[in-house]
């Protein structure tokens, strides 16, 4: 298991990136845009900082990407999962969880337990 | 990298940069576009965007970077993965002929093979160092010379350049008691001896200076086997008393048990004991002339010519004191030797020049897979021009031929590590006979690098030659009709001719060194030895010192064994003597003969002495030239002699020898009562020396070694005269029980083991050239069956063709054997040395060499030639 340090802003944005791109393929802008949708402004991404940690994602194997048309006709890098990407998923989100009921463990807050790990326990 | 490559190169990372600004870009202007149409105007729009954003120009370059890694990591997985690609090409293409694939295996197995045993024989004899600490700081002092205790001492003493000294002798002692009586070999040396050579005893302790004088020397230091063979690894071993007799006590204390494995030299011991001088002597009054081997341990830092003189100056300065101490040809030749060279000198020309000659083979067999590889390569040109037609670069082909060769020579290499490691397991004991340290010898970690190295630089050899000739062409030619896929340019053919005129030069080269020594050998092997060894049995029989004390005794128990020996059903005849011939072991004395002055300034002659019985030289078979043997009351008074033919020669040339007085030491009288035929007492090759013979009943002292022949021919069981012995005194150990046939024959066992070896080497030489011959002949007549088609059909005969065909191949190798001869001349120089009873420039062995190599290249031509005129002229001309 991966511990995730919440300090690395990287790690965070790739965990975020890669759990966007689970269920399609899309672009930067679309991936930003998603991100910034669901947590509102939980979380603040620098924009620009999207792109290289899209691009090590990129090196690394966890995404493929293709050049493609956006829904307005211009031509735009579409982003995919790779399995090697949907394993890595996998393994940071149980990580970070972990984290997370750490930490709050030690602040003496209760975290509410996943329901899906609890089931398969 | 071509140019090609290269302009992919910059042009995908230009392409790269350009990307991701398009990919940046597009993300800024959609951002901007969708604030305007949230209604803020645009540069306030751009302003917000680009603040949010950030550096741009950075981004971007970080970017770029990342995508650069990726692009590396890219192409190096396409490069492991088109290696994984054409290996599997490569086994593939083998697999599909595997009669050239097996034929390759087999000949590169056999060359590494050969090579890696070899290399292993070289190793553990010559550069491996000794299993000493600092083993190079050990010298051997006045090789060859034969020290008594007193002279060890005096040398320790005058040499300071040396920070130990310890004399080796053998003995045998005897030990009764707490099982049979056995006799065993004992080392006796200086008490120094274990610090010398730098392995403390692992139980208990060596010997104490003090033990090396006659007081307190009841003492013993067990060897690790024999302490675990004989007491069991009894922990207690040390402060008990065993009933070990021999070198003047009966019984001794041990005190420590020698690490496992360790050994003086190369000499396995079961014991050590101490060295003693007898009170109050003198180099000039010790008696002890046994110590044959003085080891000492250089001080720091000093070299060995330092060492060296003072060992001079010792010797001379002991000369002047008592001159008996040795010729004035040996006191100049006194001096120091690094263990180690002295060690294994007379082996490393002999080891060189095997390893020599495997290198040859190898290099044979390389020239042989060249060969095979070209003519197949040059069979898949229209293979190669496909491919070259469908992308595949000029590197890719080579890469791919050289994969091929890599794959051939790891294979053929580790083939070879089997046949090595086979081949050592059954010459095993043979190396252990013929060779110092030969015992060591294996496979080990370095030679299997050793075995890599060579395996893929053999792969190197023979496939470079294909891998740049099958990238070169211009596709177009391959492909094009009428090519068969075997057109091949005549450069190719001169080539192939070329490796064939060598590999039979170089082979020609290598049966000659075969036959030369394997002639040595025979002519070494038939050399008489004086005596007849057939249908003998030798006994070695000591009984030891406490048993009978009085001469007298001594005498009538082998008397009374003699007699129980010939009373044996079979024996027809039994004798005696204190040394067998043959045994590298020698007793000479100095002697004074009638009708000769003592010399001035010189010690006096010495001769080789001989104890015997009287049944001694019938029972041998050496012949009787003058005068009687041996025989009842020559014991004396008067004391008989009998001298060998070389003895009588020297002494009194041309005239009557019995009759004649001999002062042994100077001061014993014997009479010469009869002449015998010389003996070859050393080794086969080594000429006779003076031999005096005297009766055992006046030398009553050494133990005999007995010698039966059997009747009509045939041998007596050595059971049987092991019983006799032991009908008489169980408890007297008989060592060395065996057939003479076999001490003779275990004799020239170094010469015989080189021969054989070097003559499956010449076999190996000779068999690979032929077949190499053999391939490329078969070849270059297929490659020109259209042009014999055409003949045929325009009249030509079919012996013509035959002709034709056959001269062709036989030009190359006359060329090689007139190479290879020339080359041997030059080069049997160097086996001058070895070589025993034959010339290195002996025109005999050059003479069958050379016929048998002609004969065997013509064979091997003309078979495939003969094929060529059964060529079916109609089939050619209308097959494509």
């Amino acid at each position: 298991m991966g511990r995730i340090d919440a300090n690395t802003l990287y790690g965070t944005l790739s965990l975020l990136i890669l759990r966007t791109l689970d269920e399609e393929a899309l672009h930067g802008l679309e991936i930003r845009r998603r991100i910034h949708g669901t947590a509102g402004d939980l979380l603040r991404v620098e924009e620009g900082a999207l792109y290289p940690a899209l691009h090590r994602l990129e090196r690394d194997g966890c995404l493929e990407s293709e050049w493609g048309r956006s829904d307005r006709n211009r031509r735009a890098k579409f982003y995919a999962l790779t399995e090697k990407g949907a394993r890595r998923l996998e393994r940071e989100t149980a990580g970070w969880l972990e984290h997370v009921r750490g930490v709050g463990a030690v602040l003496g807050l209760a975290v509410a337990p996943d329901p899906e790990a609890e089931a398969t326990r | 990298m071509s140019w090609s490559d290269l302009w992919r190169r910059l042009s995908s990372r230009r392409q790269l940069t350009d990307d991701i600004r398009d990919e940046l870009r597009f993300h800024i202007e959609g951002r901007v576009e969708a604030l305007m149409e949230e209604g803020v105007p645009e540069e306030v729009a751009r302003a917000r965007v680009r603040r949010a954003f950030g550096d741009a120009e950075r981004i971007a370059e970080e970017c770029r970077a990342i995508g650069e890694e990726r692009m590396r990591r890219e192409r190096r997985e396409a490069w492991i993965d088109g290696l994984r690609r054409d290996l599997g090409t490569a086994v593939r293409g083998l697999r599909r002929t595997p009669g050239f694939t097996a034929v390759a295996l087999v000949t590169l197995g056999l060359g590494i093979g050969a090579n890696t045993a070899m290399f292993s024989v070289l190793e553990a004899v010559l550069l491996r160092p000794l299993p000493y600490p600092e083993p190079d700081r050990l010298v051997r002092v006045w090789p060859g010379k034969n020290f008594n205790t007193a002279m060890v001492e005096a040398f320790g003493e005058g040499m300071p350049s040396l920070e130990g000294i310890t004399g080796i002798a053998v003995w045998r002692l005897t030990i009764a008691g707490e099982g049979p009586a056995e006799e065993i070999r004992a080392a006796v040396v200086s008490p120094e001896h274990f610090s010398v050579l730098g392995i403390p005893p692992r139980v208990g302790r060596g010997f104490l200076p003090e033990e090396g004088r006659r007081a307190r020397n009841d003492v013993v230091v067990l060897s690790d086997g024999f302490w675990r063979r004989r007491f069991g690894g009894d922990p207690e071993i040390v402060g008990r008393r065993i009933p070990l007799e021999g070198q003047g006590r009966e019984t001794r204390e041990v005190v420590g048990v020698a690490a496992p494995g360790f050994r003086p030299l190369e000499t396995d011991v079961d014991a050590w004991i101490p060295l003693t001088l007898p009170p109050g002597r003198t180099v000039a009054t010790d008696s002890t002339w046994y110590v044959g081997t003085v080891v000492g341990r250089l001080a720091e830092g000093v070299t060995v010519e330092r060492a060296s003189a003072e060992a001079g100056s010792v010797a001379r300065e002991l000369k002047r004191g008592f001159p008996a101490v040795g010729e004035d040809a040996e006191i100049r030749a006194a001096g120091v030797v690094p263990l180690h060279r002295h060690m294994v000198g007379d082996v490393r020309e002999t080891l060189w020049v095997l390893f020599g000659a495997v290198g040859l083979v190898l290099l044979i067999a390389c020239v042989n897979l060249a060969n095979l590889l070209l003519a197949r390569g040059s069979g898949r040109g229209r293979e190669m021009a496909i491919r070259t037609a469908l992308g595949a670069s000029r590197g890719r082909l080579v890469r791919q031929r050289l994969t091929e060769a890599a794959t051939l020579g790891v294979a053929g290499g580790a083939l070879g590590v089997g046949f090595a490691s086979a081949t050592l397991e059954v010459l095993g004991p043979g190396l252990e006979a013929a060779l110092p340290r030969g015992g060591s010898v294996g496979v080990d970690a370095g030679v299997l690098a050793f075995t890599l190295a060579v395996s893929l630089a053999s792969a190197l050899v023979f496939g470079l030659f294909p891998a740049i000739r099958s990238s070169g062409p211009d596709p177009r030619a391959g492909l094009r009709a009428g090519g068969r896929g075997r057109t091949a340019p005549r450069g190719a053919h001169r080539l192939n001719r070329g490796l064939v005129a060598a590999e039979v030069a170089l082979a020609t080269v290598l049966v000659v060194g075969a036959g030369l020594v394997l002639r040595s050998f025979w002519s070494l092997h038939g050399t008489d030895p004086g005596f007849d060894p057939r249908g003998v049995v030798v006994a070695q029989v000591a009984p030891p010192e406490s048993r009978f004390v009085e001469g007298g005794e001594r005498r009538a128990y082998f008397d009374r064994v003699m007699r129980r020996l010939e009373a044996i059903p079979g024996a027809d005849g039994v004798g005696g003597i204190q040394l067998l011939p043959l045994t590298a072991a020698n007793w000479s004395f100095p002697y004074l003969a009638e009708g000769h002055r003592p010399p001035e300034d010189e010690p006096l002659p010495k001769a080789n002495f001989r104890v015997v019985t009287p049944g001694y030289f019938r029972t041998m078979r050496i012949p009787v030239l003058r005068g009687r043997p041996i025989r009842e009351g020559d014991g004396g008074p008067p004391r008989n002699a009998v001298v060998n033919e070389t003895m009588a020669r020297l002494l009194w040339p041309g005239e009557e020898a019995v009759g004649r007085e001999v002062l042994l030491f100077g001061n014993e009288p014997l009479r010469v009562v009869g002449v015998v035929g010389d003996v070859r007492q050393h080794a086969l090759d080594s000429e006779p020396a003076p031999e005096i013979y005297v009766s055992y009943e006046w030398w009553t002292r050494p133990a005999l070694v007995l010698v039966v022949r059997g009747a009509d021919g045939g041998s007596v069981p050595p059971d049987l005269v092991r019983e006799a012995v032991w009908s008489v005194d169980p408890e007297v150990p008989i060592s060395l029980l065996r057939p003479l046939d076999e001490v003779l024959s275990e004799s020239v066992a170094e010469p015989r083991f080189f021969a054989i070896l070097l003559g499956a080497f010449g076999l190996l030489a000779l068999s690979l050239g032929a077949a190499g011959v053999y391939g490329v002949m078969a070849y270059h007549v297929g490659s020109r069956v259209p042009e014999f088609g055409v003949k045929l059909a325009l009249g030509a005969r079919p012996g013509d063709i035959v002709g034709t065909a056959l001269r062709s191949g036989l030009l190359p190798v006359t060329v090689g054997l007139a190479l290879g001869l020339a080359g041997a001349v030059a080069g049997s120089r160097l086996l001058s040395e070895i070589l025993h009873g034959v010339e290195p420039t002996d025109p005999l062995t050059y003479g069958v060499v050379a016929v048998t190599l002609a004969g065997v290249g013509a064979v091997a031509s003309w078979l495939p030639a003969r094929r060529a005129a059964s060529v079916d002229p109609v089939r050619v001309l209308t097959t494509e």
